[in-house]
């Protein structure tokens, strides 16, 4: 049986758009695989490669490891003539940047090349070898998988005949053969259903001192593992109710009356997402583990939550789609965080960071969204632009959905701290002789102790000594 | 309608007999109170607290509520008054009961607001003269303006509740940079208020976290269509085949307690409060990270008309008590240094030094002690001796005002009460759900606590025909265990046989043989493996058996050990007695070890395996010889 690809109808007039420029072009698909069929909804051509020093501005350093990051600092600065010459590295970096602006349930799905009949025949391989290397690369600091299937879609428009081929390949198997795939438009109503939800955060991680990982980002990618798998376990109700994983998402009556509303994005279909993490009684007590920490590690806060899964999902696909904003959002978060500040390695004390914060707008039509995330000191504009360049779409609106701790000297407040770790008492220790005493204090405590010392963006602990 | 006061029996002997001593509040009333259709105490149990600070009501009351289930209340003080007051309580001068109560005091109502109550029981416990061993009772309410007296009934009837019980883990890391004592204890308590903190977003499910209750009382995801607990129970009744309903339970049968787990709940509702997005703290430097799963197991009662709302209010005080006890336990025994034996059993780990602090995981225990009316909860460390922790369970006697000549909250006596059958599968205390004995009127005593039923060829092991004396030493030796008397196993017979070789009793050969022992033999392996020492009881005849009502009586009464029983070639274990005085009518409660059966309580009380026995049951020309095992005084 051939798999249907169902492309939304934006994606035609894109295509035709890139058409007209009369060059080739590669550039990824952004979409939903399900179990049933593929969801195509929006293409984004690799934007052409530009001076350095604008590259590093858009963050184009794809990651806190330092074997790859040589590698790409060193791109193709020019445009090949042809596909088959293109660097790899360099759709693989769009793709990694196009993937961190997904909410939920979508992903960098695949590829798509535009060019003349000669110049895909001869890329055939290339254009091969590139989705399994995108399909390594993105895949590799995932921290938990919720993937389904490795499938991968390459999708070719031959400038000469017009000619469309869509094809899936196994992108985990490299000796796979491409399948053929049905590529069907779709218009009219919307077939998107959004989920949401706003999620307080409180992990601590020590890192061991066996560890042998010396940067931030690894401390956390290896430290998220154990959160990465109680959000596994998470059990997620929608619109207040706990529903079969084989069930499909929408009942009847969420249909009912929707038909005619015709503007996609005002007529999404919402749901309330509720998570909960389990608190499993563990089988016959432990001895309590003891080991030396090389440091410790708190992430605390809220975040906006959001995935799209499409009108027929079924519970399953819907939970996997939170699940996979969760733990991919807090990977992003730090992944940025990391690549924008060189963190001080091995030095005594402790700091306050404060991640890029994540906010939305909307993809044209669709009644999707894609996310973004801003540190304090970017513009408007500037995020603009950057979606502009990478996602190839012009956004007027951007929807701020999260509040950087740091936009506030309301530092003491309890909310934005409302979890604090035991971690905290590190600093503190002079403060506990009375329990009483302490409870009272303590927020005020906290907020005395942590002054704003560093520049923008980092904040120095100051010890009561 | 008039309040009233109501107490069992045995609640009311054991607070009467409690060793109290001063004047004024000296500790609490906890029970229930049932506001429809009149206000209506029921005290299950006391609790002495000897100093009693209004200002430090609070705390004191949570902590002592961290005993007992979930939905027990302290709804009253114990209170002595001065001596020279005696004469107006019992003259019932109210302008002289009203003086006293207003000396001791004050004001009424900051010791009524931290109970939340509108008025309370005060019992009032005094004695004629300091010599009276016994002490007289009294029971007023007491509200803002004034203070009443009230007659107290004495009710054995348990109100029907539901019980539920929570189980969960939660997982925390307690780090430190040095590893001093204070910096792990302040390290705890911020780790504890981090809990406290999240405490409201700990929710509870049931079946499978299918159904979740919510804090405002609603359920989420419920396919169920709960309504109210009633709905509740009617539901695990179906369940479990339970005919709902009928009133007369099988006594046999443990009241079905509904399991709850507990999740996390980690959504928020936007815009309540302000949200910040994800902030990283990160620390460098040495630490030492101590990580275990904090173990929550908490028992609930509440009864048909609890609300949802109440009900989550219930389970959610009580799991925020038992958190801040199980800080309290990893934070006192912080402080054991390990010494060498530690080390040896292996609970140290071995890149710790001696030197340093290490915690115990805490467990949590369930204990039923037959003079109070409620299960109580206890918080010990895991890895300490029972002798490491005797102290501690000195005082807990002493607060609940129990026995100190008898182990009632030792471990091994733990959780009994919750199940059918013991570790191992053998059959708890079979003789309960018999029918009466046939004599009457009769003095009836009984063996007091649990034992577990040993018989031939259990353990996979054939001793048919040789083994009976044996396993009527296994269910002694099994109640000694589940008393909290002994930490040893349940022995096996060759360790029967090694421990008589030991003593020098018998020859190597009786090691791994399949020979007969008889009383004697049970005596001096009682004595040597777990130190405890027999009476004995010998007559000539089965016929004169019957001259022995008033001493097995006294037995009951006072040991409440099961009986091992040997004539002729037969070995029986005796559990209680029937004795009328006037007609010299006897009847004897028999548990035989000659069943080669499976587990089956049914088959085991209809066929008389454990019954009421007449003087027919025994051989009439045998010599028997009793052996009445003597409890040792310890707790």
């Amino acid at each position: 049986m051939v798999r249907l690809t169902i492309a939304d109808e934006n994606v035609e007039k894109y295509l035709e758009n890139l058409l007209r420029e009369n060059k080739w072009f590669i550039g990824v698909i952004i979409g939903q695989l399900t179990a049933q069929r593929n969801f195509v909804v929006h293409l984004t051509r690799t934007p052409d490669p530009v001076e350095d020093e604008v590259s590093e501005e858009n963050g184009e350093d794809e990651s806190g490891d330092a074997a790859t990051r040589n590698v790409t600092k060193k791109p193709d600065l020019v445009r090949p003539n042809s596909l088959d010459k293109l660097d790899e590295k360099w759709v693989y970096t769009h793709a990694k940047q196009v993937s961190r602006m997904l909410p939920g349930g979508l992903n960098v799905i695949g590829l798509f090349a535009l060019a003349p009949s000669l110049m895909l025949k001869t890329s055939q391989s290339k254009l091969k070898q590139i989705l399994y290397s995108l399909y390594k690369n993105l895949n590799k600091n995932v921290i938990v998988s919720t993937e389904t299937t490795t499938d991968r879609i390459l999708l070719q428009l031959d400038t000469s005949t017009k000619k469309l081929s869509c094809t899936t390949i196994d992108a985990s198997d490299i000796k796979s053969a491409p399948k053929p795939s049905e590529w069907k438009y779709h218009s009219g109503e919307n077939q998107w259903v959004k989920l949401t939800s706003l999620v307080n955060l409180d992990i601590p991680i020590c890192v061991s001192s066996e560890s042998k990982h010396q940067t931030l980002i690894k401390q956390l990618q290896v430290g998220l593992v154990e959160f990465g798998d109680s959000i596994k376990r998470s059990i997620i109700t929608f619109n207040g109710l706990i529903r079969e994983p084989s069930e499909s998402l929408l009942v009847l009556s969420d249909r009912k009356g929707r038909k005619d509303i015709h503007n996609a994005s005002d007529s999404i279909i919402t749901q309330d997402v509720v998570i909960y993490l389990p608190l499993e009684s563990k089988d016959g007590l432990c001895e309590p583990k003891v080991k030396t920490s090389q440091a410790t590690i708190n992430m605390i806060g809220t975040t906006v939550i959001r995935a799209f899964v499409s009108t027929k999902a079924t519970v399953r696909d819907a939970i996997e789609a939170v699940k996979m904003d969760i733990i991919r959002s807090l990977m992003i978060r730090c992944e940025l965080l990391c690549e924008e500040f060189n963190v001080t390695e091995g030095k005594q004390g402790s700091e306050v960071y404060d991640p890029p914060v994540r906010l939305f707008c909307q993809l044209p039509q669709c009644g999707l969204e894609v996310c973004d995330y801003v540190f304090q000191d970017e513009k408007q504009d500037e995020v603009k632009e950057r979606i502009k360049e990478l996602l190839d779409i012009e956004v007027e609106e951007l929807e701020e959905t999260e509040k950087s701790a740091a936009d506030d000297g309301t530092w003491s407040c309890p909310s934005s701290l409302s979890c604090m770790s035991s971690h905290q008492s590190l600093a503190a220790p002079q403060i506990s002789d009375n329990r009483h005493l302490m409870k009272a204090s303590f927020w005020t405590t906290v907020g005395c102790l942590i002054a704003v010392v560093a520049s923008w963006m980092s904040y120095q602990y100051m010890y009561d000594e | 309608m008039a309040t009233t006061v109501s107490i069992s029996k045995k609640t009311f002997r054991t607070v009467t007999n409690g060793q109290w001593s001063g004047t004024g509040v000296q500790g609490y009333v906890v029970g229930d109170v049932d506001k429809n259709p009149s206000e209506s105490f029921s005290i299950s149990c006391v609790w002495q607290s000897k100093i009693i600070e209004s200002s430090d009501l609070k705390e004191d009351v949570e902590s002592c509520l961290s005993h007992f289930p979930g939905g027990k209340n302290v709804v009253g003080f114990v209170f002595l008054p001065s001596e020279r007051s005696v004469k107006n309580l019992i003259d019932n001068d109210q302008a002289g009961i009203d003086r006293e109560f207003e000396e001791a005091f004050d004001t009424y109502s900051v010791w009524l607001e931290p109970l939340c109550l509108a008025q309370v029981v005060i019992l009032c416990l005094f004695r004629h003269s300091p010599s009276d061993r016994e002490w007289q009772t009294m029971f007023f309410v007491m509200n803002e303006e004034s203070v009443t007296k009230v007659d107290c009934s004495f009710s054995e009837e348990v109100k029907p509740v539901i019980k539920m019980r929570v189980r969960a883990g939660i997982d925390i890391t307690v780090s430190t940079e040095s590893n001093t004592d204070d910096q792990l204890k302040s390290a705890l308590d911020y780790e504890l208020i981090r809990l406290q903190n999240q405490c409201g977003n700990f929710v509870f499910a049931f079946e499978d976290n299918t159904v979740i209750l919510e804090r405002p009382g609603s359920f989420v995801g419920s396919q169920l269509g709960w309504k109210s607990c009633r709905d509740i129970v009617k539901y695990y009744n179906e369940k479990e085949g339970r005919p709902s309903g009928t009133k007369k339970k099988n006594a046999a049968q443990p009241q079905f307690i509904i399991p709850v787990s507990m999740l996390h709940l980690i959504t928020i509702e936007p815009k309540t409060t302000l949200q910040y997005a994800p902030i990283i703290q990160h620390h460098i430097g040495t630490f030492q990270s101590t990580s275990l799963s904090l173990p929550i197991d908490v028992l609930a009662e509440v009864s048909e008309k609890t609300s949802f709302t109440e009900l989550f209010s219930v389970l959610s005080r009580a799991v925020y008590r038992q958190i801040t006890a199980l800080f309290n336990c990893l934070s006192l025994y912080t402080q054991v240094p390990y010494d060498n034996e530690c080390l040896k059993n292996g609970w140290g780990e071995v890149f710790l030094k001696p030197s340093e602090h290490k915690l115990h995981t805490p467990e949590v225990f369930h204990f039923k002690p037959h003079c109070v009316d409620t299960s109580i909860t206890l918080v010990y460390p895991k890895g300490t001796t029972e002798k490491e922790l005797e102290r501690e369970r000195l005082i807990l006697h002493n607060h609940l005002c129990l026995p100190l000549d008898q182990p009632l909250l030792r471990r091994g006596s733990a959780g009994l009460f919750l199940k059918q059958t013991a570790p191992g599968g053998y059959l708890l205390n079979t003789h309960i759900g018999l029918n009466d004995p046939p004599v009457k009127p009769a003095t009836v005593a009984l063996v007091e606590g649990y034992y577990s039923y040993h018989h031939y060829m259990q353990d996979r092991f054939d001793d048919d025909k040789w083994g009976c004396a044996y396993r009527s030493l296994q269910t002694i030796c099994s109640w000694f265990k589940y008393q909290g008397y002994t930490e040893r196993d349940i022995p096996t017979h060759r360790e029967i046989q090694q421990a008589l070789y030991d003593i020098g009793d018998k020859e190597q050969k009786f090691v791994g043989s399949r020979q007969w022992i008889g009383s004697f033999e049970v005596s001096y392996v009682l004595d040597h493996l777990l130190g405890v020492t027999s009476k004995f009881l010998t007559v000539g005849s089965g016929a004169e058996l019957s001259t022995t009502g008033q001493d097995l009586i006294n037995h009951f009464q006072t040991q409440g050990t099961p009986i091992m029983i040997g004539g002729g070639v037969l070995a029986h274990t005796i559990l209680g007695v029937a004795y009328s005085e006037v007609t010299g009518d006897i009847s004897f409660l028999i548990l035989d070890p000659h069943y080669t059966g499976g587990e089956d309580i049914k088959i085991i009380q209809d066929k008389g395996w454990c019954g009421w026995k007449d003087m027919s049951f025994w051989n009439k020309t045998a010599h028997y010889n009793l052996c009445l095992p003597q409890k040792p005084t310890l707790v």
